[in-house]
């Protein structure tokens, strides 16, 4: 399976998974202020979420 | 509101593809003060860092034969290259291509680049096979004392006078606004695949330097050349993205729902369906993609279609051949996810993937307004109505250099202070209208989704006139009924964003419309007119130049620019 695992504790909000991610499947919820998943399907696994974290509290999971 | 932040410096640099990042090395290396943004984050999310890997230049014996093909000679890489343009492009601009594009290559060892005979070599778990070169492109502009400015948004371009002045931004993390003030700017934005509903590009293309710039008075060329490619999944639940050219996949066999292998219809069976796809028709998949993703089409818009898609027929590829690869291992994991190859078909429908036209510059990288220099892929018209595959990076790479040296020349001889705040001022209007108050308001992602759909339905692989005539219409629609009522609040500055690029897309995709309807021929793959099926060298071997006539888009023709090479030298044509 394919999952983006968020820690939300953690997450400072600061958008860079937003920024990095070419397909728009991850962006920044201004309410909560925290990252979250709009749409797996369109996640390509080229992991920039995970790479650009300054804190290092996204992990792309992919088991196939 | 919080005071507007001011920038200075002699060159600024708009995004952090390969263009981008080669110009800031040129610019830094004559000595100018450089600032490279990108609207994302540096080197990491642009369609250079997703490409496929390939670089094609007259360097035989050193490039890999299958994604980066190298000539013996940079005239075969010319003549080549003219060929897939179907004779549209600047000639000039490809004889400067095959000339430098070796050397470019061969220098990317200096950048500390590894592998640049073949990207896709050693790679890791990823498809970011480009991000060979931007990461160690990016250190290099680093060491080298380029100033880089991530998440920041440049909305509008300040000209005065028919030269450039500079550009208003905002940081789309902080929302903080910002002038920049320079001398030059290096328009190195990639192109606008994102301006349809169906693409192979980054979401970040979405071409909004070819709408500044036009609105500064740069004239724009070729832009109803789009290259569509044809191996993009249709398949629910997986992502809309392509299936590299993988050697696994040059087995596979396109059908349609009836089961009949369609693509012997258009390209002439040289081999058995049985072969790989070279042998079976005698050419490389991505130098004739255009054609596959028109087949593609048109079995879908004359009822052959499965889902509105066709099918990749990968069950007789044997297992071994998807071990050989780990690009193959890749795809299967991460893109396809369980999908069973062996078992099933999988639904593929062509995708934009390179906008061929452009900003319009000259062997100097030179648009009409003074200090605005163009490379990669935003400019126009190196490629003409078709990009052999490998082509896009080496345009980047060659381009990039030139604009970069050529900009720093500019802005060592250039004479006077950097303007004052007035200016500025003025341009701001575009993000103050976004974000104040108003009613019925729609969201960024709405206005693009109808953007995007109204492209796809109307300037796709497959055009006519009273589609394009009702895609103008729509779009018309559009900029009257919803562009008033776009809206992103301040205190979200990454839909502000968004709200930039859907204002500019609907701008980007007018100009692409109005000269779909005005190029009554087909050509190359960037155009296919099904009301027009044959080229038409008579009365179309011209270029088509958009240029702002006080705030009004005006369409020209203008001739081709040919050096040495007449259609009629080649197959008849």
């Amino acid at each position: 399976m394919l999952e983006i695992v968020i820690d939300k504790h953690m997450c400072n909000g600061c958008g860079y998974c937003a920024l990095a991610c070419p397909t728009n499947c991850i962006d920044l919820d201004y309410d909560s202020m925290k990252a979250f998943v709009t749409d797996i399907s369109e996640c390509i696994v080229c992991r920039n979420c995970e790479e650009e974290c300054p804190k290092k509290v996204i992990v792309v999971k992919l088991d196939y | 509101m919080e005071k507007t932040k001011v920038l200075e410096t002699d060159v600024l640099i708009i995004g952090t593809g390969a263009a981008g990042l080669r110009a800031a090395i040129e610019a830094k290396r004559y000595g100018a003060d450089v600032l490279v943004v990108d609207k994302s984050l540096i080197g990491v999310n642009n369609n250079t860092v997703f490409a496929g890997g390939g670089l094609k230049a007259a360097l035989p014996g050193i490039l890999d034969e299958t994604m980066a093909k190298g000539y013996d000679t940079p005239e075969d890489h010319i003549v080549d290259t003219i060929r897939y343009g179907a004779y549209l492009n600047n000639q000039r601009l490809v004889e400067i291509l095959g000339l430098e594009a070796p050397g470019r290559l061969l220098e990317l060892q200096e950048f500390g680049v590894e592998h640049f005979q073949n990207l896709r070599l050693h790679h890791d778990a990823s498809a970011k096979y480009g991000g060979k070169l931007t990461k160690p492109m990016t250190a290099t502009c680093k060491t080298m004392g380029v100033h880089l400015r991530p998440r920041t948004v440049i909305y509008d371009f300040v000209a005065e006078g028919g030269e450039i002045r500079g550009a208003v931004a905002f940081d789309c993390i902080t929302g903080a606004r910002l002038n920049i003030k320079t001398k030059t700017i290096v328009v190195a934005t990639g192109g606008a695949g994102e301006v349809y509903l169906r693409n192979n590009t980054v979401s970040q293309a979405t071409g909004e330097a070819y709408a500044m710039a036009f609105r500064v008075g740069a004239e724009l060329i070729g832009m109803e050349l789009v290259q569509i490619d044809p191996y993009i999944l249709a398949e629910p639940g997986l992502p809309n993205w392509y299936v590299h050219p993988c050697k696994a996949r040059f087995q596979g066999v396109l059908r349609n729902a009836a089961g009949e292998p369609f693509l012997t219809k258009y390209l002439p069976l040289k081999g058995t369906l049985e072969d790989p796809f070279p042998v079976r028709y005698g050419v490389h998949p991505p130098d004739v993609r255009e054609t596959i993703s028109r087949a593609m089409y048109l079995e879908v818009l004359e009822g052959r279609g499965e889902k509105g898609a066709v099918m990749l027929d990968c069950t007789k590829v044997p297992e071994e051949e998807w071990l050989k690869d780990p690009a193959d291992l890749h795809a299967r994991k991460a893109i396809l996810r369980g999908f069973d190859l062996q078992k099933k078909m999988v639904h593929m429908l062509p995708g934009a993937i390179h906008n061929l036209g452009g900003i319009r510059i000259n062997e100097r990288c030179e648009t009409a307004v003074e200090g605005l220099y163009a490379a990669g892929e935003c400019a126009g018209l190196v490629h003409g109505a078709g990009r052999l595959g490998g082509n896009a990076l080496s345009d980047c790479l060659v381009f990039g250099a030139i604009a970069g040296r050529q900009a720093a020349e500019y802005a060592a001889l250039y004479i006077g202070d950097l303007c004052g705040d007035e200016l500025f001022k003025e341009r701001e209007v575009l993000l103050d209208g976004i974000i104040s108050e108003k009613e019925n308001l729609m969201t960024p992602r709405e206005v693009k989704t109808n953007v995007k759909s109204i492209m796809w339905d109307s300037a796709g692989p497959v055009r006519w006139e009273d589609g394009l005539k009702k895609g103008l219409d729509d779009m018309r629609e559009l900029q009257e009924d919803e562009m008033p009522r776009l809206h992103a609040p301040s205190s979200r500055p990454l839909h502000m964003k968004e709200a930039v690029e859907a204002y500019h897309m609907a701008g980007v995709g007018e100009m692409i419309l109005r000269s779909a309807l005005l190029r009554r021929e087909s050509r190359g793959g960037g155009h296919y007119r099904l009301d027009y099926q044959d080229e038409d060298n008579k009365n179309w071997l011209k270029n088509i130049v958009i240029r702002n006539v006080d705030g009004e888009m005006t369409l020209d023709t203008v001739p081709v620019e040919i050096t040495r090479f007449q259609p009629s030298q080649h197959e008849g044509k």
